[in-house]
């Protein structure tokens, strides 16, 4: 049996507004398994970025985590670790890349002062060769050119410094990566290189990755499973393919539905103010979640 | 043949050193030209990423900005020398639907208001029972209902739902072509096809004319006729949308069309990566030669072709 990196176990999360609480996660479920690249789908407002935020314990007040256990390799619960502990297993054990990751690299640091920072917080003293030798690797890893190590940020076009974070990440091989929308204030094809960076880093050190997205395009190519969330529900779970191929839930389904394509032409369909009611409102029932075939999860709705 | 409704000739901007002679100057835009035709009506995508010129091609259309050299003509007339009155109608026969659509409303005032300077400016309406049914016709139109949206503030409805009253006013003042810049892109997927699907009815029962741009391909190739294709600020390849992205010609082209993520297939390979950061267009270049590859399909084509 393969073993689990992360086991999320009905997390929810709330927002406290002066008027009322609103729960943004609703008791969501998912595991990814060693090695394995999880996709979770949901467009603007969904919870999907709640969800990353609330596994780092990085939720920002008002947000707060409700219930819920987040387990890492099986043994710790994230959840009930102290700020101490939580600075040990951060970078090392769980590492993160936004959309705006590259807008967070300092502009006066080099690239290779700025990957070593990060490297030295968690890390002893280290030899300084063998460390620039370590980073010189890293951003060969990553596909960019040497001279990128003793360049400023402002130098790099968005991609190359996406790649930095994506190497800054990877620099103390965390056995999980959660990439929140990674390429999406990217042109086309260096949202291209940036995932294939991505998934050539993450076969490298043999990570497990959670990409969190809206383009169902880009999870095609990313994922293995993926997780459908809505309103803070996840609604349908599976396969990649399977979940493309013959999706289980209505929302799913207007999703696979709308996605355009340039391999043929389709009338598209687009979701109704109706329809998009009638799923929130069925989603607040409480709902089974049934098997259809092996892996592939949906939450019977009415 | 008909007269054009647009078109476009050799149209250029440089945006200039100033008085700062260090200062390299960028080519934003160069050597552009296009026919838009008004009868039929078509859905005319000029796509390109990043740093392309589309923007500053549509902000040349709208008169936003002057273009370094080049000419624009509407209907047979130069929209440079354009009278007082002229201007006024040209406004009003060209419209444009902006990407964002939330910052386009001031938050302080209910998005109806939009449509009342709409009458006023126009004079659309002669008593306010007229104003009341072309609103209403337009908001029908785009799958809305007056008594639900207008008295509303903008932070109460959703993009998608701004971005269709952007839409509704535009048609109201009986418009030959929309400019529409990246319409879509702020729209979460579930909800695009909506407003691709009312551009579309636009263009067939209204004979209205999109000028539709964006960087993304999949969804000019559901509903365009035609595509502009441009590269740091050079037409590289246009023609017959479907034409263009079944067989793409110039290597930037396939280049970017192999990097679309669809759902059908997972790419192939990995691609180049080219080890140049972004570097703007600073030189310009004699205009783009192109070839006809096929019928109603043009490329400039390369020696590596």
């Amino acid at each position: 049996m393969t073993s689990k990196v992360l086991d999320v176990k009905k997390l929810s999360v709330a927002y406290d507004t002066s008027l009322k609480t609103i729960q943004a996660v609703k008791g969501i479920s998912f595991t990814i398994n060693q090695g394995e690249t999880l996709g979770l789908i949901g467009e603007s407002g969904s919870g999907k970025t709640t969800t990353a935020m609330a596994i780092l314990r990085l939720l920002q007040k008002p947000g707060r985590i409700t219930s819920g256990e987040v387990i890492l390799n099986n043994s710790t619960d994230l959840l009930t670790l102290s700020e101490r502990e939580l600075r040990k297993v951060r970078w090392t054990e769980l590492a993160l890349v936004t959309q705006g990751s590259m807008n967070s690299l300092n502009p006066t640091m080099r690239i290779n002062k700025q990957i070593a920072d990060g490297i030295l917080a968690h890390r002893e003293k280290q030899n300084r060769d063998e460390l620039e030798e370590y980073i010189g690797n890293l951003l060969k890893m990553v596909g960019l050119p040497e001279r990128v190590f003793s360049q400023y940020p402002h130098e790099l076009s968005g991609g190359m410094k996406q790649r930095v974070c994506i190497a800054m990440a990877a620099s103390l091989n965390p056995s999980l990566l959660i990439a929140d929308e990674p390429t999406s204030a990217l042109d086309v094809i260096t949202q291209r290189i940036v995932a294939q960076t991505l998934m050539d880093i993450k076969e490298r050190l043999n990570m497990s990755l959670l990409v969190i997205g809206h383009d169902i395009g880009l999870m095609a190519q990313l994922a293995d499973r993926v997780a459908v969330m809505i309103d803070g529900v996840i609604v349908e779970t599976g396969a990649l393919q399977e979940v493309l191929t013959s999706p289980q839930h209505l929302y799913t389904q207007i999703l696979v539905d709308a996605m355009p394509s340039i391999k043929r032409k389709k009338s598209l369909t687009s979701i109704d103010e109706q329809t998009r009611q009638k799923i929130s409102k069925s989603l607040l029932k409480p709902f089974e979640v049934k098997e259809v075939t092996q892996g592939h999860w949906v939450a019977i709705t009415q | 043949m008909d007269q054009p409704l647009l078109e476009i000739n050799d149209l250029t901007k440089i945006f200039g050193k100033g008085l700062d002679q260090q200062k390299s100057q960028v080519v934003a835009l160069q050597h552009f030209s296009a026919e838009i035709a008004g009868t039929p009506a078509k859905i005319v995508t000029i796509a390109g990423e990043s740093g392309s010129g589309k923007s500053t091609l549509a902000n040349s259309i709208l008169g936003f900005m002057k273009c370094t050299f080049g000419t624009i003509h509407f209907k047979g007339q130069d929209v440079s020398k354009f009278t007082k009155e002229e201007i006024f109608r040209y406004r009003r026969e060209v419209q444009a639907v902006f990407q964002d659509p939330y910052s386009v409303y001031n938050p302080f005032y209910c998005v109806g208001h939009i449509f009342d300077i709409a009458f006023n400016n126009f004079h659309l309406a002669s008593n306010d029972q007229d104003r009341r049914d072309l609103t209403e016709e337009a908001l029908n139109l785009v799958g809305l209902k007056g008594e639900e949206v207008l008295s509303k503030y903008p932070h109460q409805l959703s993009g998608g739902q701004l971005q269709r009253l952007m839409i509704a006013r535009a048609y109201m003042l009986k418009p030959s072509l929309i400019i529409a810049d990246e319409p879509v892109s702020m729209i979460d997927v579930s909800l695009r096809a909506m407003i691709l699907e009312i551009m579309v009815k636009l263009k067939k029962e209204y004979g209205i004319s999109f000028i539709y741009i964006t960087h993304d391909f999949s969804t000019a190739y559901q509903i365009s006729d035609e595509m502009y294709l441009l590269y740091h600020g050079m037409t590289v390849e246009k023609g017959d949308t479907v034409k263009i992205i079944n067989n793409p010609q110039h290597p930037y082209t396939k280049k970017l069309i192999a990097s679309i993520p669809t759902i059908e297939e997972k790419w192939e390979g990995n691609i180049e990566i080219s080890d140049t950061s972004v570097s703007a267009q600073s030189e310009l270049l004699p205009p783009p030669l192109f070839t006809e590859v096929e019928p109603l399909h043009w490329a400039v084509l390369t020696e590596s072709n």
